[in-house]
């Protein structure tokens, strides 16, 4: 009784004094104001974009048979938003040269006889890497090219109609472990949009609060309220209850924000929009999957948060902190790649293995289930490995905790810290 | 049965011995000195008997019996380097520090409130303890270490950083806990406040025990060596008295220091015989002395 209230208390004022500090305050209200930010662009884009209108540049044709020239001016001419307006040269590629020079036309198209066959066509301009305008260009072209043809062929509108009718085309995942339906575009485009954005949270959760988890141990080190708390209470009760009310804090954050994107969706008229565009569709997400985004979120928060704990007792000051965490952010950092990498192809060795390694298993485990479909087991084998994982980490820590907070002055070596444990009978 | 035991001590840091066969009892309603120089052991026996490491030879027992959860309830600990949170509110954090120790919030409030009266600082309760001063915050975490009302309590240089007055008030109310039969752990340098509140004493002196026992059979193994003497004169040839070692003149004086009682009355009666005589007084080595002769006599 008297055990789980005192883990209460630690758990509340954690929360309670990390909630009211400046910091949490601030980054709160940045992280709001850039998603704020971040909804506004399309509206703020589309604005501007009304403002001014495409002026069509000028194409120039150079020895084009007339048919050609008439179709081309015919398909930009039926464009809202033509790119090119057509104008004959026939002075040859010399006048066209010149037309180019003083700025009357933005290149030309200079067309080579073939005979019978449709002529070679070649677009010249100043410019370089313009992709987009021969996309267009082989767009058009091919459009006259099909016209000439139908008019040669004299097709009746049956035929005409079975020729431009579109293929239809679509792609579904195979799953080789469950008999059920592969996921279909919209869910895979649904789960990558979920998966991205557990990665990014994961990274900055474990970043974040890990950060918040040691500094807290390092500042009551340096402010030694430690030498009463650990005569208080249990080291293992006080790195949990720290450990669950930075917790809390930090859902109560990621509640604030996803309330922050729903009153911006349904407040910016743009906001909907942009999610629509993205493929955003929560008719489309299965449920399992925020059930899952909760699981490693949690087993990641806890796996990393111990680690943090223990490497924040070892340390006296909070200046020498960051050195000393480096190794947790690289983890980390590792887990985001491989993570990332995985969303491309969630099926190599790589991610497999990896989905079961503890500190990387909560980010890429997540992936492979978002992505791919790890059987049932897979997934509650590295859960377990998790579990256990984590069960032994808080082991060690709480022995790291015990003595590294009695120890001041330089940060121990590991062979340091060995010693000190024998030696104070830990 | 003593409420706390320290049986025949040891703690070993690796090669290093930190406490060596440290053995000594404090019974309730008593307040024992824990004497010794820089290193000596103090912080190593403080923390083993507050539980936090383990005694590698001997045992400590806390009330007849071996470490169990419950002791951390009724311990009480005022660590020498002060410990509070800078940033947070006074109220706050007493209050948090009292639910560790297993009282609830409205009684650690109300317990805090009494206390905060009492120390006549009321208006700290909201302050966050960076704003105090040096000697407030030391009421604050005085405050902290026996707000649960502790049967065993730890004070490591409780009185630092006070001014006169407030040293008065915190050892009034150090005095009135041994009266309700809290059992004191006192450590500290200075010694005029070892001798008011202790009656027996240990002093270290590089893990050993060199001196332990009732403060008044202490002082009676120590010889009288020092004669004040205070005259309407100056006196002359107080030097060559036989049994003299040395004479310091003081603002008021002469502070003599002497090897044989017989030499007391010769001082007296030269004195007398030049000028009159304001004061004269044998007195019996302070603490001080007895420390600085114990614990400096084998340092370089």
């Amino acid at each position: 009784m008297r055990v789980m209230k005192a883990l209460w208390s630690i758990i509340r004022f954690t929360f309670v004094t990390r909630m009211r500090s400046k910091t949490f305050i601030a980054v709160s209200i940045i992280f709001a104001l850039a998603i704020t930010v971040l909804f506004a662009i399309p509206a703020v884009v589309s604005m501007l974009d009304n403002g001014e209108d495409h002026d069509a540049k000028t194409l120039g044709v150079v020895d084009a048979t007339p048919a050609i020239l008439e179709g081309l001016s015919r398909y930009y001419g039926s464009q809202d938003d033509p790119r090119f307006k057509i104008m004959e040269i026939t002075g040859g590629e010399q006048q066209a040269r010149e037309y180019l020079a003083n700025g009357e036309i933005a290149g030309y198209l200079q067309l080579y006889d073939q005979g019978d066959a449709f002529p070679r066509a070649v677009y010249k301009s100043r410019g370089t890497m313009e992709f987009s305008t021969l996309d267009d260009l082989q767009a058009a072209l091919s459009t006259v090219k099909q016209q000439l043809a139908i008019q040669e062929a004299q097709l009746t509108p049956e035929q005409m109609e079975k020729l431009f009718s579109p293929v239809s085309l679509t792609s579904e995942q195979v799953l080789l472990n469950s008999d059920g339906e592969g996921k279909s575009i919209e869910e895979v485009m649904m789960a990558y949009f979920l998966v991205y954005i557990m990665i990014f949270f994961l990274y900055m959760a474990v970043i974040m609060y890990g950060q918040m988890i040691a500094t807290e141990i390092t500042a009551e080190k340096s402010s030694r309220v430690m030498e009463i708390l650990i005569s208080s209470v249990s080291p293992i009760k006080q790195m949990t209850g720290k450990l669950i009310g930075i917790c809390l804090l930090g859902l109560v954050q990621l509640l604030f924000f996803v309330a922050v994107i729903a009153l911006n969706v349904t407040a910016n008229p743009g906001g909907l929009e942009m999610l629509e565009a993205l493929g955003f569709d929560l008719g489309k997400l299965e449920p399992s999957l925020f059930l899952y985004f909760l699981i490693f979120y949690l087993i990641g928060y806890f796996t990393y948060g111990t680690l943090s704990a223990a490497i924040g007792s070892m340390v006296s000051r909070t200046e020498e902190l960051n050195q000393a965490i480096t190794p947790v952010m690289v983890l980390i950092i590792i887990a985001f790649f491989i993570a990332f990498y995985g969303t491309q192809d969630p099926n190599t060795m790589l991610v497999k293995v990896t989905s079961y390694v503890p500190f990387l298993a909560p980010l890429i485990m997540f992936v492979r289930i978002g992505m791919s479909d790890p059987a049932i087991w897979e997934i509650w084998l590295s859960i377990a490995i998790q579990l256990v994982a984590i069960w032994a980490l808080s082991w060690l820590s709480a022995k790291i905790y015990r003595t590294g907070v009695l120890m001041y002055g330089k940060r121990p070596s590991l062979k340091e810290l060995w010693k000190a444990m024998k030696a104070y009978g830990i | 049965m003593y409420p706390l035991q320290v049986e025949r001590v040891t703690k070993q840091y690796g090669e290093k011995i930190a406490v060596n066969s440290i053995n000594f009892n404090v019974g309730a309603g008593e307040i024992f000195g824990l004497l010794g120089a820089n290193g000596a052991g103090k912080t190593t026996t403080m923390r083993m008997v507050l539980g936090l490491i383990y005694p590698d030879q001997g045992q400590i027992l806390w009330k007849g019996q071996g470490y169990r959860e419950e002791l951390r309830s009724i311990m009480g600990y005022l660590p020498e380097e002060r410990g509070l949170y800078p940033k947070i509110k006074v109220s706050d954090q007493i209050v948090y520090l009292a639910e560790l120790r297993g009282m609830n919030r409205r009684e650690a409030d109300k317990s805090l409130k009494e206390w905060l009266e009492r120390f006549n600082v009321s208006d700290y309760y909201n302050k966050r303890v960076e704003e105090l001063s040096k000697g407030n915050q030391q009421k604050i975490q005085f405050i902290a270490a026996v707000i649960h009302r502790p049967e065993i309590l730890i004070l490591d240089e409780a009185f630092s950083g006070l001014d006169p007055v407030n040293v008065e008030l915190l050892k009034s109310t150090v005095m009135e806990l041994r009266k309700q039969g809290t059992s004191i752990l006192f450590s500290s340098h200075r010694m005029e406040h070892v001798e008011e509140l202790c009656e027996n004493i240990i002093i270290l002196d590089r893990s050993n025990t060199k001196l332990q026992g009732r403060l008044k059979e202490i002082k009676k193994q120590f010889p009288k060596e020092r004669v004040i003497l205070e005259t309407e004169h100056p006196v002359d040839g107080l030097e060559r008295i036989s049994g003299v070692k040395g004479v310091r003149q003081t603002a008021s004086g002469y502070d003599i220091h002497i090897s044989d009682m017989r030499a007391a009355s010769e001082i007296l009666s030269l004195a007398s015989a030049q000028t009159v005589v304001y004061r004269f007084q044998v007195v019996e080595p302070s603490l001080n002395d007895i420390f600085i002769k114990t614990v400096g006599e084998n340092r370089e």
